[in-house]
């Protein structure tokens, strides 16, 4: 059985987010009045990494940048970056902590 | 409006450059016509000075990304809806006015924007794939609007075919819109736009801003002296009127990347403007530079009566009018991490 740990997510960008996952569960976040996507959610399960996706579509050049707490430590002290080309940017990655 | 007006937008926007020319560059959608209307309604946040309408302006739209569908546990719920709200505080008669007299007549208008995205193109499929087009498998995504919004103003008019004392009066302006627009983006880069809306508006850009000194005669009942008080009075001289008007719109945008650090984008607008008379039409462009990741910039020349049909003027190139749009995307509101 996974530990499970309290988990914030922010994805900050003026492109529209379209999907996010963190391990493999689709997650659905919010936009704030800055532009900033935001979710908190308390016991989340997690395995060895914390595998992400996010996908994004808009403008090209648009960028987007992931910033994730876990246990309200940092786990992306640089936050994870995409920016979009050909209308969209959909990214894979997985994050150790 | 005068070169002087041109070389002081000239100026404010070389400022703008010189002084945020590093940075990230990205893209914000912030195009518009010399009234601010638009078709290519863009579900962002910002906040934006407009000099050609002398108007400041807060929009927020509320958007949330897919989730998962309890009811169809192999599928997403792509939550397209979206809902937005537009608050702005003008100086009706532009900067014109605001400069040459001193003073401005201030109005408010508030919308309401209630829209469906990927309407036509979806973005995601019912699985969570991203859907790409073409050869090139590019994105292409779409927004349906709907707006419904309100207008106050306060306005002092001066008409000269009234009895003395009625010459000078004020007029309270309710107006109201509707719009239904809809726009695609197309990889990235291509956007159209098209737009219908119904609008109360007035005339009060045609009438020609004036300034009185009214002055009030007390005589000493002596009879041996006379106080005089002075007051100065700046009021829109002309016939005022209000009336609905139909306005049919089309925006193409084209955006560019180069490799190199500034991007730019080019703005095509035409307008088709209905009202109780012959209808107008009103085209402009602008060109816009993307320089810092919180300012956005352009100039936009437009002409309000492309074939003369209701100018005072024929002279084409006195029909023209140049505008500057700045927009400051919103910096951090205090709004605090979950």
């Amino acid at each position: 059985m996974a530990k499970t740990y309290k988990v914030q997510v922010e994805i900050s960008t003026d492109a529209t987010l379209q999907l996010f996952k963190l391990e493999g569960y689709v997650i659905a976040l919010t936009r704030t009045l800055d532009n900033v996507y935001r979710i908190a959610i308390n016991d989340f399960p997690i395995e060895d990494e914390l595998d992400y996706y996010v996908h994004c579509t808009g403008w090209n050049k648009t960028t987007w940048s992931l910033k994730i707490l876990v246990d309200d430590k940092d786990v992306t002290p640089e936050p994870i970056k995409g920016v979009i080309e050909k209308g969209y940017s959909a990214v894979r990655g997985a994050i150790k902590f | 409006m005068t070169k002087k007006y041109y070389l002081l937008y000239l100026l404010i926007f070389s400022f703008f450059l010189i002084a945020h020319n590093s940075g990230a560059q990205t893209f914000k959608p912030i195009f518009e016509d010399g009234e601010g209307r638009t078709s290519i309604i863009a579900p962002l946040g910002f906040l934006g000075v407009n000099t050609e309408n002398s108007s400041i302006r807060f929009q927020y739209f509320y958007a949330k990304s897919a989730e998962l569908n309890t009811k169809i546990p192999a599928e997403i719920k792509r939550n397209r809806f979206y809902w937005g709200v537009d608050v702005a505080g003008s100086a009706a008669g532009g900067l014109t006015n605001l400069f040459s007299y001193g003073s401005f007549t201030p109005g408010t208008s508030a919308s309401l924007f209630l829209g469906h995205r990927s309407l036509l193109f979806p973005a995601l499929d019912k699985q969570g794939a991203p859907v790409l087009h073409g050869k090139n498998e590019i994105a292409i995504e779409d927004w349906l609007t709907f707006r419904v919004g309100g207008q106050v103003a306060n306005y002092t008019l001066y008409d000269a075919a009234q009895p003395f004392a009625n010459q000078i009066y004020s007029e309270r302006f309710r107006g109201y819109l509707t719009q239904l627009a809809y726009n695609v983006l197309i990889g990235g880069a291509t956007s159209i736009g098209v737009s219908w809306d119904v609008a109360r508006v007035n005339n009060l850009d045609d009438l020609s801003p004036v300034t009185f000194r009214q002055q009030t005669v007390i005589p000493d009942p002596s009879g041996q002296t006379t106080r005089l008080f002075e007051r100065e009075v700046n009021a829109y001289a002309g016939g005022y009127r209000s009336f609905i008007q139909n306005t049919f719109s089309l925006d193409a945008v084209q955006y560019f990347t180069p490799a190199s650090n500034i991007n730019y984008a080019l703005h095509a607008y035409g307008r088709l403007k209905h009202d109780n008379e012959q209808p107008v039409y009103r085209a402009g462009v602008g060109f816009y530079l993307f320089p810092q990741s919180k300012v956005a910039g352009g100039v936009f020349v437009e002409s309000g009566d492309l074939t003369n049909e209701i100018s005072a003027t024929p002279q084409f190139s006195k029909r023209i009018d140049m505008g500057l749009t700045v927009k400051f995307i919103l910096p951090g509101l205090g709004v605090p991490s979950p």
